[in-house]
C-alpha cells in the first residue's frame, strides 16, 4: 500500500514538474553539459536550497500555508542584491487526492511569488508579494531575507472543499531566480544554472 | 564479344558506409534545420522555451557528435588508406589537408578577432564612466530626496511637539488641522502596542493607516525621529516620518506617523533612476557569464563550422580523388592484362576528358590485342606448317642466334650431321655438342664463316668421317631483325656427297663407254696386224732383225691384249646388263665361291662366319657371285706377299633404313685402305695397288646399288679394310634400288 501510494505521488510530482516548465530531461542535459559549465559562479546562488519546514495551519475554516526555506544566499549574493539585482522566490504548493488504481487528482494548486529588490534611490530593501500586491520595506539586506525566508498564513483552500472521508497529499516547492536574465539572453546562457535554483518537493499528507 | 565489366566494386559494406553516411549527415542537418526553427519559435515564447530546450539542445549536440563521429571515421579510414598505401591515398590525405588548412585557418582568424571583439565589446558596456555616471546620478536623487526627507522630518516633530498634552480625543482635530496646514497625506498617532489612537488622512477612504513597522518604532522608542524615503505599492515614492509626541523615554508615549507625498515628476525620476540602475547592476552580474555564453556559442559553432569544412574537405577530396583511384585502378587492371576496364565518367572536366582517354584507350588496347592474338595465331600456324615442312625436309635447316644459340633445327639436320639436335635447342651451338669428328668439322667450317663480316653465303663443305668423305652444301643467310640488333642466321645444308658420287658414276661409265668406243675398235686391226707382220717378215728376215720383231710384234700383240682386258673391264663397268632375279642361299654361294678361292690361294686363310638362318636373297645369282670374286681378289691382292693372311666373309641379318637386309661383310689383316683414299674407294681408278685397274670396287658398288643395296668401306680397328654390302631381303630391295636398264644404256652397252 505504501508502495503505490509511494509511486503515485512520484507520478504525480513527475506530472507537476512538466507542468512548472522543467523537465529531468533538463537535468539530464545540465549533466551532459556539465564539460562546459564554467559559469562565474562566484557571483551566482550558491549552498543547498530547500524546503526547510511546510505545513498547512486551519484557521477559521482555511488552511492557510506556513513555510519556511534554506536559501542559497550568499556573500556574492548579497552583494548583488546591494547594487540592485532582484531575487525572486516562488512557491508552489499542489493538493492532491489520493485515489487507488488511478493518478492522484489535483484539489488546488497555489504558486505565491515574492519579489526583494533594493531600491538604490530609498536605499532600502523591497519585499513584494506578487500575488497580493503588498510590500515591505527592510533597511538591511539580513532582515529582508530573513522576511523572505519564512511564509506565514498564506490561505490555501477552503476546508470544505476536502472530504474528510478521503486522504489527500500536499507537495509544496520553491524556486529562486537571482537576477533579470532577458529572454534572449536565456536561449543563450541555457546552461548557466547559478541564476536559478529549484528545491525538491517537500510532501506530507493530509488528512482533514 | 565479351560483355564489358564495368570498374565497380559491388561491396555491400562500402556502399553501406558510403551512402549511410550521406543519410545519416541528411537527417542530421535536417534535424538541425528544424532546431534553429524551434529555437526562433522558442525565443518568442518562455513557456515553449522552457519545453523546447532541451530538445534543441540535445539535437544541436547530437548533431554535433554526429559530425564528428564522422569525421573521426572519416579520418581513421584515411589513415587505414594511408597505411596500407591504397592508390590515390596520399593525394587524398594532401587533398584533405590543403582544403582543412584553407578552411580551417580563416575560421580560426575569425575566430580570435570574434574572442576579441567579444571580449572587449561586453567590457566596453561596463566601462567606469557609465557606471559612475549611474552611481551619480543615484547620488543626486538621493540628495534632492534627502532634504525633503528632513524637511518632513521636522515638519512631523514639529506636529508632535503641537500634540503634546492634548487628549485623545482631541487628537483627531488637531491632526486634521495639522495635516491640512501641511502638505501630509497622512497623520496617524499611535500608542502602545502601536495601537492606532487617531488618524487623519487625506488618501482613498479603503486604504488603512499605514502602520508603524519595528524598525521605525525602534527608532521612536529611543527617542529619535524616524524619516525615510519608500515605495508604496503603485511604484510611486512617499516619505515615512515618525516622531515621538510625549516626553521622551516613555514607553507608553504616543508616536505620530505621517505619510508625505513626493512630487510626481520627481517620483518618477526617482523611479527612472532606481530601474536604471537596477538593470545596470543585473548587466554587471551577467557579465562575466554572458562573456562565457557568447564565447561558449561562438566556439561551439567555429567547433561547428571546423568540423563541418574539414568534413566537407573529406567530401571535396574524395569527390576529387576518385576519378584518380579509378584510373590507378584501371591501369592496375590493364597492366594486368584487363583491358575490358571501362571507368565511370566522373564529370565533363578535365578528369573526365582523361577518364574518356583512358577508356578510349583501353578500347583501342583490347582491339589491338584481338587483332594481335589474331596475327599470332596466324603465325603460329605458318610456323607449325613451316615446322611440318621442315621436318618433312631432306636438306637440314638449322637457325641460330647472333650468339650461335640453337633456335630451331630440323629432323634432317640432325640425321645429316649424325647428331641429335634437338637437345641442344636454347643452348650454344659450340658448346652443346663437341665429342663428334664429323659434328666438329662442319662447326668450325661453319664458324670460320660466320666471322666473316657478310653473313650471306653457299658454300660446299667437306667432311672426313669413318665411312668416307661426306660433302655437304650449305648454305648461310642472316635472319632479319627489326630492332637493328645483331641478327642471327639460318644454316640449310645437304648432304651431296651421294649426287657427287652419282654424278662422278656417270661421268664414268661415259668415260668407260667412249674408251669402248675410241679405243676397242681399233685394237683388233692392230693386233691383227702385228701377227700378220710377225707371220709374213719372221722368217724372211735375218737372226738379229727376226728378233727385234719377235720382241716388237710380241709386244705389241700383249699390250693390245691388256689393252682389250682394260676396255672389256670398262665395258663392264659401263654396261647395265638385264638382271634376273631369283631366289637363292646368299651361304651356299659365298661357300661355293669361297672354295674355289681356297684351291687357288692355299696361303691365304679363308674364315666364314655365316648366319645359319638367313633367308634366301632375291637378286641376280651371277652378279652377286661377281661382288664375291671381286671383293675377295681385292682382298687377295691387298695381302699378296703378306704372312698370316686372313680374310674374313661374315653375313648375318640386318636392316637398312629400317627394312630387313642381308649384310655381307668382307674384311681382310692387309693394309686397309688409305685415309685420304677412303671416300673415293668406290670411284673408277682409285687404287692402291700398282697393278690394280681400280675398277673392282666401282663395278661391285655399281651391282649393289643395281640390287637397291648399299656399300660401306672402312678400316677395321684391328687393322686391314674391310667392305660391308646391305642387300634388301624379299621383293622390297628390288623396287628399291633395282631398276631395269635404261633404253640408253643399252644403247650404250652396244656401242
Amino acid at each position: 500500500m505504501n508502495d503505490h501510494y509511494s509511486k503515485t505521488v512520484h507520478r504525480q510530482r513527475a506530472a507537476i514538474s512538466r507542468r512548472g516548465g522543467r523537465s529531468a530531461s533538463w537535468h539530464a542535459l545540465l549533466a551532459c553539459l556539465g564539460f562546459c559549465a564554467f559559469a562565474a559562479a562566484a557571483a551566482g546562488l550558491d549552498g543547498s536550497f530547500e524546503v526547510r519546514s511546510a505545513d498547512l495551519e486551519l484557521k477559521d475554516g482555511v488552511y492557510r500555508l506556513n513555510a519556511s526555506f534554506d536559501l542559497p544566499i550568499g556573500e556574492a549574493v548579497k552583494r548583488g542584491l546591494d547594487d540592485g539585482v532582484p531575487l525572486t522566490l516562488e512557491v508552489d504548493l499542489v493538493v492532491e487526492r489520493v485515489r487507488r488504481l488511478l493518478p492522484n487528482t489535483d484539489v488546488a494548486a497555489l504558486t505565491q511569488r515574492y519579489h526583494l529588490q533594493y531600491n538604490t534611490v530609498s536605499a532600502r530593501y523591497v519585499l513584494r508579494n506578487d500575488n497580493s500586491g503588498q510590500q515591505q520595506s527592510f533597511p538591511t539586506v539580513d532582515s529582508a531575507l530573513a522576511e523572505l525566508s519564512e511564509v506565514r498564513g498564506v490561505p490555501v483552500l477552503d476546508r470544505s472543499l476536502l472530504s474528510a472521508d478521503l486522504q489527500y497529499v500536499v507537495n509544496v516547492r520553491a524556486k529562486v531566480d537571482y537576477g533579470t536574465v532577458p529572454l534572449t539572453l536565456r536561449v543563450l546562457m541555457f546552461w548557466v544554472s547559478e541564476w536559478h535554483r529549484e528545491s525538491d518537493w517537500y510532501t506530507w499528507t493530509l488528512q482533514p | 564479344m565479351a560483355p564489358r565489366k564495368r570498374l565497380v566494386y559491388v561491396d555491400a559494406a562500402a556502399v553501406a558506409r558510403k551512402y549511410g553516411a550521406t543519410a545519416l549527415a541528411g537527417v542530421g542537418v535536417a534535424l538541425w534545420l528544424a532546431a534553429l526553427l524551434l529555437l526562433a519559435s522558442a525565443a518568442q515564447n518562455s513557456e515553449k522555451f522552457d519545453q523546447w530546450l532541451p530538445w534543441i539542445l540535445l539535437i544541436n549536440i547530437a548533431g554535433l557528435l554526429t559530425l564528428l563521429v564522422l569525421l573521426v571515421g572519416k579520418l581513421m579510414g584515411l589513415v587505414g588508406e594511408y597505411r596500407r598505401h591504397v592508390p590515390g591515398s596520399r593525394l587524398k590525405a594532401r587533398t584533405v589537408a590543403v582544403f582543412s588548412l584553407l578552411a580551417v585557418a580563416p575560421i580560426l582568424v575569425v575566430y580570435y578577432f570574434a574572442l576579441q571583439f567579444l571580449n572587449r565589446g561586453i567590457d566596453s558596456w561596463f566601462e567606469g564612466e557609465v557606471s559612475q555616471g549611474l552611481k551619480d546620478t543615484r547620488d543626486l536623487s538621493r540628495a534632492a530626496l534627502d532634504l525633503r526627507v528632513r524637511d518632513f522630518e521636522q515638519n512631523t516633530v514639529a506636529v508632535a511637539h503641537s500634540l503634546a498634552g492634548l487628549s485623545d480625543f482631541d487628537l483627531i482635530a488637531s491632526l486634521d488641522r495639522a495635516r491640512h496646514e501641511s502638505s501630509a497625506l497622512e497623520f496617524t498617532v499611535v500608542g502602545p502596542r502601536t495601537r492606532i489612537l487617531a488618524t487623519s488622512s487625506d488618501r482613498p477612504i479603503d486604504s488603512l493607516p499605514l502602520p508603524a513597522s519595528d524598525e521605525m518604532m525602534l527608532q521612536v522608542r529611543r527617542g529619535r525621529p524616524f524619516a525615510s524615503l519608500d515605495t508604496d505599492s503603485a511604484g510611486g515614492y512617499v516619505i515615512r516620518a515618525a516622531a515621538p509626541i510625549d516626553a521622551r523615554g516613555d514607553p507608553t508615549s504616543r508616536v505620530l506617523i505621517a505619510l508625505y507625498p513626493v512630487p510626481e515628476q520627481l517620483s518618477e525620476l526617482a523611479d527612472t533612476v532606481q530601474r536604471s540602475y537596477a538593470q545596470y547592476a543585473n548587466l554587471v552580474q551577467l557579465r562575466e557569464p554572458l562573456k562565457s555564453t557568447f564565447v561558449l556559442i561562438l566556439t561551439f559553432v567555429v567547433l561547428l563550422s571546423l568540423i563541418a569544412a574539414v568534413y566537407g574537405a573529406f567530401f571535396a577530396a574524395q569527390r576529387l580523388v576518385q576519378p584518380v583511384q579509378d584510373l590507378i585502378a584501371g591501369t592496375r587492371a590493364v597492366a594486368r592484362g584487363d583491358y575490358d576496364t571501362k571507368l565511370p565518367l566522373p564529370s565533363r572536366d578535365e578528369l573526365g576528358f582523361l577518364v574518356t582517354s583512358f577508356n578510349d584507350m583501353t578500347k583501342r588496347l583490347a582491339r589491338a590485342r584481338i587483332e594481335t592474338r589474331h596475327s599470332q595465331q596466324a603465325v603460329e600456324a605458318q610456323r607449325a606448317g613451316l615446322a611440318v615442312i621442315l621436318a618433312r625436309l631432306s636438306t637440314g635447316v638449322v637457325s641460330l642466334e647472333a650468339d650461335l644459340t640453337v633456335r630451331t633445327a630440323n629432323q634432317a639436320a640432325s640425321a645429316i650431321l649424325g647428331v641429335d639436335l634437338d637437345g641442344v635447342i636454347g643452348k650454344r651451338f659450340d658448346e652443346a655438342i663437341s665429342d663428334l669428328p664429323l659434328f666438329r668439322q662442319f662447326l668450325n667450317a661453319v664458324k670460320q664463316r660466320l666471322g666473316a663480316a657478310h653473313q650471306d653465303w653457299r658454300e660446299q663443305i667437306e667432311l672426313i668421317s669413318d665411312t668416307g668423305r661426306r660433302v655437304l652444301m650449305c648454305a648461310c643467310t642472316a635472319l632479319p631483325n627489326d630492332i637493328g640488333a645483331e641478327a642471327g642466321v639460318v644454316l640449310v645444308f645437304d648432304d651431296i656427297t651421294t649426287l657427287l658420287q652419282a654424278q662422278r658414276d656417270a661421268a664414268w661409265g661415259e668415260v668407260a663407254r667412249r674408251l669402248a668406243h675410241e679405243i676397242k675398235n681399233p685394237l683388233t686391226p692392230i693386233q691383227l696386224s702385228a701377227e700378220r707382220m710377225r707371220r709374213k717378215f719372221l722368217t724372211s728376215m735375218n737372226a738379229g732383225d727376226a728378233q727385234v720383231l719377235e720382241r716388237a710384234t710380241h709386244t705389241i700383240i700383249a699390250q693390245v691384249d691388256a689393252m682389250k682386258q682394260m676396255v672389256n673391264a670398262f665395258s663392264e663397268y659401263a654396261r647395265a646388263p638385264d638382271l634376273h632375279f631369283a631366289r637363292f642361299d646368299l651361304n651356299q654361294l659365298i661357300t661355293e665361291v669361297v672354295d674355289l678361292y681356297r684351291a687357288q690361294a692355299s696361303n691365304v686363310d679363308l674364315k666364314l662366319t655365316l648366319e645359319e638362318h638367313l633367308p634366301p636373297l632375291s637378286a641376280d645369282r651371277v652378279r652377286i657371285r661377281q661382288i664375291l670374286n671381286n671383293l675377295i681378289t681385292n682382298s687377295l691382292e691387298a695381302l699378296e706377299g703378306r704372312d698370316g693372311a686372313a680374310i674374313g666373309i661374315e653375313t648375318r641379318s640386318a636392316e637398312d633404313g629400317g627394312k630387313p637386309a642381308a649384310a655381307i661383310v668382307v674384311g681382310d689383316n692387309g693394309p686397309g685402305f688409305q685415309r685420304d683414299l677412303i671416300g673415293t674407294v668406290f670411284d673408277p681408278y682409285v687404287t692402291s695397288k700398282p697393278k690394280g685397274t681400280g675398277l673392282g670396287l666401282a663395278i661391285v658398288k655399281k651391282i649393289v646399288e643395281e640390287h637397291g643395296g648399299r656399300i660401306e668401306a672402312d678400316n677395321r680397328s684391328t687393322g686391314g679394310a674391310r667392305v660391308r654390302v646391305l642387300l634388301p631381303l624379299g621383293e622390297s630391295g628390288r623396287g628399291l634400288g633395282a631398276r631395269e636398264p635404261r633404253k640408253s644404256e643399252h644403247r650404250r652397252e652396244r656401242v
